[in-house]
């Protein structure tokens, strides 16, 4: 299977990161790990360009943001869902349903299209 | 055979951090960067790595300085247009607060001055040298606040602190001319309005110049950009 698009990538990272922290609190590079994990590394983001993006979404209320000293003393900074980005997350779960019943009703009906 | 110099991860840590900083990575940033980093690092090491090659794989993958700082402005340039225009208005108020603020001040120690014995020709010299001595401070202090990034006056930087400013002290000052023109007599009042007009005037001449100035030092330093790319 081909890479995924950079536009695509993009545009599923703020439903992504959000469904990941509704699940409870994390830091960036707990992140990054689980989406390589469960997405068997076809969307790759470059590790350093999530953190602007959390920055972003942070700057929007939907997430907020802790610095806090993890089991290794090591300092981390946490980043939590808010009420606004639990109400982002039913909305954006709500567009992507649609798009995808869209496209896949699409492809039903005129398979000769693909 | 063993490397002859040992691998100092917090020497290399430390030189990666500099050059973020330098392209303007701002320290909090760099503290987050820096613990994945560190986090990727232990990872590679339990991967039979040692210390130098688990570094330079590590910050590989996190992406180069300029992708990481260009990532990060790409979310900053999208508050920059209206923090530039609350600093140009914090600046007009800034402006507004210290020409009040010197024209009352002026205005009272006309007042205090016409209470002593002292011969008006002599309080009207007294009152230009004040103004100049006021003007080359306020550029002096604007000066030394420019070059000194430690000194912080939040009380400056906050737009209801200056509004009332400017509300308070051009209230004083429309309240108290008719008293202490009366006061100090209307000939010696119209001398400090002179003085007070050329002082404004001065001031006006000096930032036309800082302005010209600057302007030409920032379309040299645009050309220099442009050839460097």
């Amino acid at each position: 299977m081909s890479k995924i698009s950079k536009e695509l990538v993009g545009a599923s990272s703020i439903p992504i990161i959000l469904t990941i922290l509704s699940s409870g609190e994390s830091y960036g590079y707990e992140i990054i790990q689980k989406v390589k994990k469960i997405s068997d590394g076809n969307i790759e983001w470059g590790d350093g360009t999530l953190y602007p993006v959390l920055h972003k979404l942070e700057k929007k209320g939907l997430i907020t943001s802790t610095w806090k000293a993890s089991e290794n003393g090591r300092k981390r900074k946490y980043y939590a869902i808010s009420a606004d980005g639990k109400k982002e997350l039913a909305t954006e779960k709500e567009n992507w349903t649609i798009v995808n019943a869209i496209i896949m009703k699409l492809w039903k009906t005129q398979p000769n299209l693909i | 055979m063993e490397n002859a110099t040992k691998f100092d991860l917090e020497k290399n840590i430390a030189q990666w951090k500099q050059m973020l900083s330098q392209k303007g990575m701002n320290h909090e940033n760099m503290l987050e960067l820096e613990s994945h980093l560190l986090d990727e690092i232990d990872l590679l090491k339990t991967k039979d790595l040692n210390v130098e090659e688990a570094f330079f794989i590590a910050r590989k993958r996190i992406g180069t300085v300029d992708t990481l700082t260009e990532e990060y402005k790409k979310i900053d340039d999208a508050v920059i247009p209206l923090a530039s225009l609350m600093t140009a208005l914090k600046g007009i108020l800034l402006y507004f607060v210290f020409i009040y603020g010197v024209e009352n001040l002026s205005n009272l120690s006309a007042l205090l001055g016409s209470y002593t014995n002292i011969q008006e020709t002599t309080l009207i010299t007294a009152n230009i040298v004040m103004l100049i001595v006021i003007g080359a401070s306020a550029l002096s202090f604007t000066y030394l606040y420019t070059q000194n990034v430690n000194w912080n006056f939040r009380i400056f930087r906050s737009i209801p602190v200056l509004i009332l400013s400017v509300i308070l002290l051009k209230t004083i000052h429309i309240l108290s001319t008719p008293w202490i023109a009366d006061e100090i007599g209307i000939i010696y009042y119209g001398n400090i309005r002179v003085n007070f007009a050329f002082f404004q005037i001065a001031i006006v001449g000096v930032t036309l110049a800082i302005s010209f100035v600057l302007s030409l030092k920032n379309k040299e330093f645009r050309n220099s950009i442009m050839i460097s790319k």
